[in-house]
C-alpha cells in the first residue's frame, strides 16, 4: 500500500508514516474546516495498514495548537490504536508538549488515562 | 434570505485596548485560516498560543452557528459575524459577535452558566468528560467549545446577549487573555 504522507498546512498538521519502522508522526496546528473528515482519512489508512498484516505502530503527537473538534479526532485517533492493541499488535502512543504549555500537557494526560497501551508524555523544548 | 446589514462594532463592549485586528463579514473556511495568519502577521514574533486557539474557537463558532448564514457557490454555507482582537498592557481580548435565534437564547445561556464561576481545575474536569461524550444535538463540533475558551482565559470570559428583535439576538464573546 502507498505510504501516508500530508503536507503541512496553516491548518492541518503535517502526517507521515515510516513503513519500515511503523512510526506515525504529527506535526502542527490542527483546526481543519471538518476535524471529522481530516481524520477519517487517516483513521483509513490505518486500518488498511494493519488489513496487510503489519503488525506495530507507534504515534507520535507533536502538535502547536489544536481546535476542540480536533481533540475529539485525536481521542478517536488513540481509540482505534487501542482496538489493535487490545489484537496483540505492539502499540505505542508519544504526546509531545512543548515545555511551558500546560495545557498541552493537561490534555495528554487526560487522554493517557482512558487506554492500557504504552504511552509517554514527554516535553521539547522549542 | 434574510439581510440584517448591522453595523455589528456598536454593540460590542468598550475595551480599555486598542485594536490589533477586526473582521466583518461572512467566515467561510479560507477567511477562518486567513483571520489567524493576519493575527500571525500583526503580532510578528510573540505567538501566544492561548490567543490563537481561542479565538480559532470563537470564529469558527461564528462560521458554524451565525443565525445569519450565507451560502456562497462552491463553499459550505458560512456563518456572518464580526471579529476583532484587541490589547493593552495586561492582556489580549479576543472577540466575537454574531446573530443568533432569540428561541436559541436559552439553550445558549444554559450552556455559558456551566463554565461560569468554575476553576481551571473543574474546567479540565468538565472538558475531560465532555470530551467522552457524543457532541450535543445541533453541535458541528465536540460541544467543547465554550469549555476550552474558559479554560484558556483562566475563566475570563464574558457572554452578552442584546436583543435585536422578536427573531434574533447579538450574541457576543469577550475572552480576555493574560499577557505573562
Amino acid at each position: 500500500m502507498e505510504p501516508l504522507h500530508l503536507l503541512k498546512t496553516t491548518e492541518t498538521p503535517s502526517v507521515h508514516m515510516d513503513m519500515k519502522t511503523g512510526i506515525v508522526e504529527l506535526e502542527g496546528n490542527s483546526y481543519p474546516e471538518n476535524a471529522f473528515e481530516f481524520y477519517q482519512q487517516i483513521f483509513d489508512w490505518i486500518d488498511g495498514y494493519f488489513a496487510t498484516g503489519a503488525d506495530q505502530m507507534k504515534a507520535i503527537f507533536r502538535l502547536n495548537y489544536f481546535n476542540t473538534s480536533s481533540a475529539k479526532c485525536m481521542l478517536n485517533f488513540m481509540t482505534l490504536l487501542q482496538k489493535y492493541h487490545a489484537r496483540e499488535k505492539s502499540i505505542s502512543i508519544e504526546w509531545h508538549y512543548e515545555a511551558d504549555d500546560d495545557d498541552m500537557l493537561e490534555i495528554g494526560k487526560a487522554f493517557s488515562v482512558d487506554f492500557t497501551m504504552p504511552f509517554r508524555i514527554l516535553s521539547y523544548v522549542d | 434570505m434574510t439581510k440584517f446589514a448591522l453595523q455589528y462594532q456598536q454593540y460590542l463592549p468598550p475595551f480599555q485596548a486598542y485594536e490589533l485586528l477586526s473582521y466583518e463579514g461572512v467566515f467561510t473556511h479560507e477567511v477562518v485560516v486567513q483571520f489567524t495568519q493576519e493575527l500571525a502577521a500583526v503580532l510578528g514574533g510573540e505567538k501566544p498560543k492561548k490567543l490563537f486557539i481561542t479565538t480559532i474557537e470563537l470564529i469558527q463558532n461564528i462560521k458554524n452557528y451565525s443565525a445569519e448564514m450565507i451560502d456562497l457557490a462552491g463553499n459550505s454555507p458560512a456563518g456572518v459575524g464580526f471579529a476583532g482582537v484587541y490589547s493593552n498592557d495586561d492582556e489580549f481580548i479576543s472577540v466575537s459577535g454574531n446573530l443568533v435565534k432569540t428561541d436559541q437564547v436559552e439553550r445558549i445561556k444554559a450552556h455559558c452558566a456551566k463554565v461560569r464561576g468554575q476553576t481551571v481545575q473543574e474546567l479540565r474536569a468538565l472538558y475531560n468528560a465532555q470530551l467522552r461524550e457524543p457532541p450535543p444535538e445541533g453541535s458541528k463540533g465536540a460541544g467543547l467549545g465554550f469549555i476550552d475558551i474558559a479554560i484558556k482565559t483562566g475563566g475570563q470570559v464574558d457572554f452578552e446577549f442584546t436583543p435585536i428583535n422578536d427573531d434574533v439576538t447579538f450574541f457576543t464573546i469577550s475572552a480576555f487573555i493574560n499577557k505573562l
